[in-house]
């Protein structure tokens, strides 16, 4: 939606660009002659771009297609339509070897510590995999990188010869940070990676990120439904609902001027720092549709409190409000 | 009185409590596991430690019974003629041809009284006692042993590898083959579940009469009974396992089908292959037993607990012991192993292992 404007507004240069993504789950019935009657439509054309040593924040409620995204962009999942480009090449378009590349430069860290370690592997096995499928390099040479890895995450050497169950929370979440770093990633992908731990861990596993990022110069996509962490964390921020961005600005012009209701609507969700804080109140009434038959119009319309007649059948288009602002909105 | 308070403090001391030792009972597999460790030693050193050959057939003792038996004798006069319809005069007297043949070292007379064995006592010799042919019953339930474990091994063996490897490709056929996937693993499970509705005693007496009676025959139906619980289990852990985040991670960092099979999914199913493999077990001791009752399972002269309780079944009412002591072995090993595998089920879910 937003390729050339949000490219103008930025300092770095693009390193990977989502154009107009969608994933359409079919639905079937019956067991034999399974038939498919209808799509989920978990993702209904995103796009996005990300740029070099940047952070690109997702927010949404649950069930938006934030992590239908990650996976796309992590090639979990192919996209029914759109492509994403990485460096200008389109990844989806190139060979065998140009995919292998891709999956090695992009990297991810999911938010359960407990399941995305192998339990039944050491902690250095689990390091290194990356780099044994992706690298020749003698035993050696990997053993000294994974103990440079465990050093980089705040970890010890001692800690490689011990299996996932033995560490806490946080240092699982910085085992697969050292895991994803394995590959020297351009990219990494972060699926809401401090939401499963405890708040006082959260702040470490954040600077970690964030110094690890000045450091390698890595981007990153951070999915999030935290607020707080969004903000600390990102230099863009998308809002998604509904398996569309609506919102999408950098980080401080997101919070200081949200633009689109949803938006507003999220931000007085959050509690505010302090108590006292006035804040303005918009609770949203009913559910969010159902993605198998998403609403005519504006995806918002049936939820928004500023809603005009026109917004059940017109489709919002994507302006720029002000310069980097983007939102899908009637009002604007 | 000062000594009994002081000598029980200390054997309160020394001896662990009632409770310590129903605790550790309950907690560990010890009875399972003694049992099953007896049974691979017997049948292990069944040649060496059993004190008579069991085909060894010696019509002058048989059913002898066990050793603790006492025998019971009666007085009985000697009188030319037993009134053979007369239960009294049975009970009460001998003719002299058969005082004579019984007792030949010495002259009989009429009217003479002689203390007659009716009823044999158990001898040390036979510990357990021995079958309607003479043939000791615990050399034949050492022998049967070793025959149900080499039974089970082989049978267990070849189905766990036929069993798990389909249970696999089953699981994760749709990331190997692709679109035709869903119907491998389709086609796999409905040939599964095919097999759980034969009747497999009757198709076993099938085949039997078919091709007569057989070890390799009882060796390829216990296989056949064992396979079919393999492929649904190991299928389910795979299906669990292949979503789970570690494996999507391994994709990311561009593993390919076969390497998360074998380095990530695989080490997963381990133990339920285990767990099932105990229970099957059990099983395959049981059916073993089953055939050999009906006599579709082991050849006749070689020892099988299972032909052992059949042929003891018709002398139950004079000769008990014939039947009932392989009986209880079948019982006891079938229950241990039934105990262990539901001790290592809940020994090695995960959702259990953080309530330690």
């Amino acid at each position: 939606m937003t390729t050339t404007a949000q490219a103008a507004s930025g300092n770095g240069s693009v390193l990977l660009e989502a154009q107009d993504l969608k994933k359409y789950f079919p639905v079937t019935r019956g067991i034999l002659l399974s038939k498919v009657t209808g799509h989920i439509k978990a993702v209904d054309g995103v796009s996005f771009q990300l740029r070099e040593g940047e952070t690109l924040g997702i927010v949404g409620e649950s069930g938006c297609g934030k992590t239908t995204t990650a996976k796309m962009v992590l090639m979990l999942e192919r996209p029914t339509e759109g492509t994403i480009f990485f460096q200008g090449d389109d990844v989806y378009g190139g060979n065998e070897a140009q995919r292998k590349e891709y999956r090695s430069s992009v990297q991810a860290v999911f938010q359960d510590p407990w399941s995305s370690l192998n339990p039944r592997m050491r902690v250095k096995d689990i390091i290194a995999e990356p780099m044994v499928i992706n690298w020749q390099l003698s035993r050696n040479e990997i053993q000294q990188r994974v103990m440079e890895l465990l050093n980089n995450v705040g970890l010890n050497d001692y800690h490689s010869n011990l299996y996932p169950h033995e560490f806490s929370g946080g240092q699982r979440q910085r085992l697969a940070v050292a895991r994803a770093l394995s590959l020297n990633p351009k990219v990494i992908v972060l699926d809401e990676p401090v939401s499963a731990l405890d708040v006082s861990i959260r702040a470490q596993i954040m600077n970690l990120l964030k110094d690890l990022q000045a450091e390698f110069g890595v981007s990153y996509i951070l999915i999030a439904h935290h607020l707080a962490t969004v903000r600390y964390m990102c230099h863009w921020v998308a809002v998604m609902y509904l398996g569309q961005i609506v919102e999408l600005a950098p980080v401080k012009e997101l919070f200081d001027n949200p633009l689109h209701p949803y938006t507003k609507a999220l931000m007085s969700a959050a509690l505010p720092s302090h108590p006292d804080t006035p804040q303005e109140e918009m609770i949203l009434t009913g559910e969010v549709p159902s993605p198998l038959n998403p609403p005519e119009g504006c995806h918002f319309h049936t939820r928004c409190p500023m809603v005009m007649d026109h917004c059940a059948f017109d489709i919002p288009e994507v302006k720029e409000v002000t310069p980097g602002h983007f939102v899908s909105c009637h009002l604007y | 009185m000062a000594d009994a308070t002081l000598s029980a403090g200390r054997s309160r001391s020394l001896l662990p409590s009632w409770q310590t030792v129903s605790y550790v009972l309950r907690r560990w597999p010890i009875l399972p596991l003694f049992t099953i460790f007896v049974l691979v030693v017997v049948g292990l050193l069944a040649p060496w430690i059993s004190p008579h050959d069991p085909l060894s057939v010696d019509l002058d003792s048989r059913n002898t019974p066990p050793f603790w038996y006492q025998g019971e004798t009666a007085t009985k006069t000697v009188v030319q003629q037993v009134d053979k319809w007369d239960v009294e005069a049975r009970t009460t007297q001998i003719s002299l041809r058969d005082v004579r043949k019984d007792f030949p070292d010495r002259e009989w007379a009429l009217g003479d009284t002689a203390e007659v064995v009716t009823k044999p006592g158990g001898d040390s010799d036979h510990w357990l006692g021995t079958d309607q042919t003479g043939r000791d019953i615990l050399s034949r339930i050492i022998h049967g042993a070793r025959v149900s474990l080499l039974v089970t091994a082989v049978s267990l063996s070849s189905g766990l590898v036929v069993g798990t490897v389909l249970g696999l490709v089953a699981g994760y056929a749709d990331q190997i083959f692709l679109r035709f996937g869903n119907h491998i693993d389709e086609t796999i499970m409905r040939i599964v579940e095919i097999t759980y509705a034969v009747p497999t005693i009757l198709i076993a007496l099938v085949i039997v009469i078919v091709f007569g009676q057989s070890f390799v025959v009882l060796l390829g139906l216990l296989a056949f009974v064992a396979w079919n619980a393999f492929p649904r289990n190991v299928r389910a852990e795979v299906l669990s396992l292949k979503t789970s985040d570690y494996v999507a991670l391994a994709k990311v960092a561009g593993a390919g089908p076969l390497r998360v099979m074998f380095v990530h999914i695989f080490p997963g199913v381990i133990n339920t292959i285990l767990v099932i493999s105990t229970l099957r077990v059990g099983q395959l001791i049981l059916t073993e037993a089953i055939l050999s009752f009906l006599g579709a399972g082991i050849p006749p002269p070689k020892p099988a607990w299972g032909a052992m309780v059949a042929d003891g079944r018709e002398y139950l009412a004079d000769a008990w012991w014939i039947a009932l002591f392989p009986g209880v072995c079948i019982f006891l090993v079938v229950m241990a192993l039934n105990f262990l595998g539901d001790w290592m089920r809940d020994r090695f879910d995960p959702r259990l292992r953080q309530l330690e």
